[in-house]
């Protein structure tokens, strides 16, 4: 379990989280949706530990941070580094001894290129690969499916739905409703910093409905497109 | 190619504004200790020249990383951007050059600037994409990026101790696995992002050793050839060579710890001086080490609690 207590983040004047309180449970997706600017990465970079905060997280596996995986949305990659050691790296740090990478290279990576080359589809899937291969209990996923072609969409919503059966915490944020529909137990709904609202799913075509709303409104024929 | 020269010297100055420095002073003061360092190195030892070259070396390939030099290629396309890095080399190694010069290093000044040609053109297309097998498969990180980059000036190093044998030129030898420290040394001038930092499982206290260590290990395997062959080849001085290759390994270990006590920033201005102070009297670094340890192991406590 992974619990977070009034936790709350500004960068200067402005306030980024505001009094968070979520309580995240083993074999469950939850899923984080919100505008951009909402407080999303930061909430996950404080989870993380990447960024200092008020308030508490506590978690079952002491310290978190060697127990999660985190996917950023943009993973950094080094010139001059294959995809493979970019893998042994991740489990280096670790510890995590590597074995039959080949069988393990789910998204059909050319491993042996510089990863700097890849694309940002092959970048991510990289990056997620070797989270993967971490054996973390813990998952942040910051927009996975960003840049991804449509079977490796289907991949990783069968790699979510795998970690979620083997009692995993995952904790996901996307732009693409429908890949939280398949994947999410619950998903919060982040405004302004504060997490304003807790769906389950049989209330998820009710917020894609009322997001829509709100967020495309009359704008689209305000355009006046002929 | 003028504006790209000329934007940089803005950021030159910007820089020096913002780190609260009047420019002119500072370029008065830097010469001034450019020209007391060069010359009790000149004064102190024999491999003045050498540690010169090496120095100048270290901050060209330093002043050149790839965000940068990608930029200036898509910039400028591949002809310019060639020739803006010889060009921006030749300027950094000017005052080593003209140091050289006046105590009469004429060959010497003729390698520094031919080892800045080479590493200019060539590595400029043999590095670009292939992937150039390394022996430090099992640890990735700073030995294997650092090893693609530099594997040009790494060879030329090991041509060096062939050329001091075959001169019997016992100096060139010692300033061979030298230089083969200072590109070790290189490979930890710029900070990784703090998630490389992150991901690690242990306290800073255990990463910084295994950093040591791994550290320890690579550079051992670089600098084993051009070392056994100099213990072969003058075996009444191999006090001297392992006493050199102490000092190498400390100047690692140092440059090290003080990425780390810099940590997320680049290497302090500072720090580099205190340890660019060292290189007549390595002694002092058994001060320095304790203090970026420390400052090390504070500035990794946020992101390895």
């Amino acid at each position: 379990m992974i619990q977070l207590k009034n936790v709350s983040k500004s960068f200067g004047n402005q306030t980024v989280l505001q009094d968070v309180d979520m309580t995240l449970t083993e074999g469950k997706v939850i899923g984080i949706v919100g505008e951009n600017g909402a407080g999303k990465t930061t909430l996950f970079r404080c989870i993380a530990g990447l960024e200092s905060f008020d308030g508490t997280i506590t978690s079952d596996c002491t310290p978190l941070k060697n127990h999660l995986g985190f996917l950023m949305t943009d993973p950094f990659f080094f010139s001059k580094i294959t995809g493979e050691e970019y893998i042994r790296l991740l489990c280096n740090a670790r510890e995590i001894e590597l074995e039959e990478l080949d069988r393990k290279n789910v998204f059909d990576l050319p491993l042996k290129q510089y990863a700097s080359m890849y694309s940002t589809g092959m970048k991510k899937k990289l990056a997620l690969t070797a989270l993967l291969l971490q054996q973390n209990q813990y998952f942040i996923l910051d927009e996975p499916f960003n840049g991804l072609d449509i079977q490796s969409n289907m991949v990783l919503t069968e790699i979510i739905l795998q970690l979620k059966a083997l009692n995993k915490i995952v904790l996901v944020s996307s732009h693409i409703f429908s890949t939280l529909r398949d994947t999410c137990d619950e998903i919060y709904l982040l405004r302004s910093g504060e997490p304003i609202r807790k769906v389950l799913p049989q209330e998820f075509d009710r917020l894609e409905a009322e997001m829509k709303a709100t967020t495309i409104g009359s704008k689209i024929s305000d355009l006046g497109l002929r | 190619m003028k504006s790209y020269f000329s934007l940089q010297w803005v950021l030159l100055i910007r820089k020096l504004n913002d780190l609260g420095f009047n420019p002119l002073i500072s370029f008065v003061l830097a010469a001034a200790f450019f020209i007391g360092i060069s010359e009790l190195l000149f004064y102190k030892t024999l491999l003045a020249p050498f540690i010169l070259i090496g120095i100048a070396l270290i901050i060209s390939i330093q002043s050149n990383h790839q965000a940068k030099t990608e930029f200036v290629r898509i910039t400028f396309g591949d002809a310019t951007a060639k020739t803006i890095r010889l060009i921006e080399s030749l300027l950094i190694a000017l005052p080593f050059s003209i140091s050289l010069l006046i105590h009469g290093a004429f060959w010497q000044t003729a390698l520094l600037n031919f080892l800045l040609f080479v590493l200019t053109y060539f590595t400029f297309s043999f590095t670009k994409q292939s992937v150039i097998p390394t022996p430090f498969n099992k640890r990735p990180f700073e030995f294997t990026i650092g090893f693609r980059k530099t594997v040009l000036l790494l060879l030329a190093a090991y041509s060096l101790t062939i050329v001091a044998l075959l001169v019997n030129n016992f100096q060139l030898g010692i300033f061979s696995y030298l230089v083969l420290f200072m590109i070790c040394i290189s490979f930890y001038g710029q900070p990784e992002e703090p998630f490389f930092v992150w991901i690690h499982a242990k306290n800073p206290k255990e990463f910084l050793f295994e950093k040591l260590k791994i550290a320890t290990i690579y550079s051992s395997l670089l600098i084993s050839i051009p070392v056994l062959t100099l213990l072969v080849f003058y075996p009444f001085d191999a006090w001297i060579i392992l006493l050199f290759v102490l000092i190498g390994f400390v100047f690692l270990w140092t440059s090290i710890l003080a990425k780390y006590a810099s940590f997320p920033e680049e290497i302090n201005i500072t720090y580099s001086f205190l340890i660019i102070i060292c290189a007549p009297v390595p002694v002092l670094l058994l001060f320095l080490i304790p203090f970026f340890y420390k400052k090390a192991l504070h500035s990794l406590k946020e992101l390895l609690p």
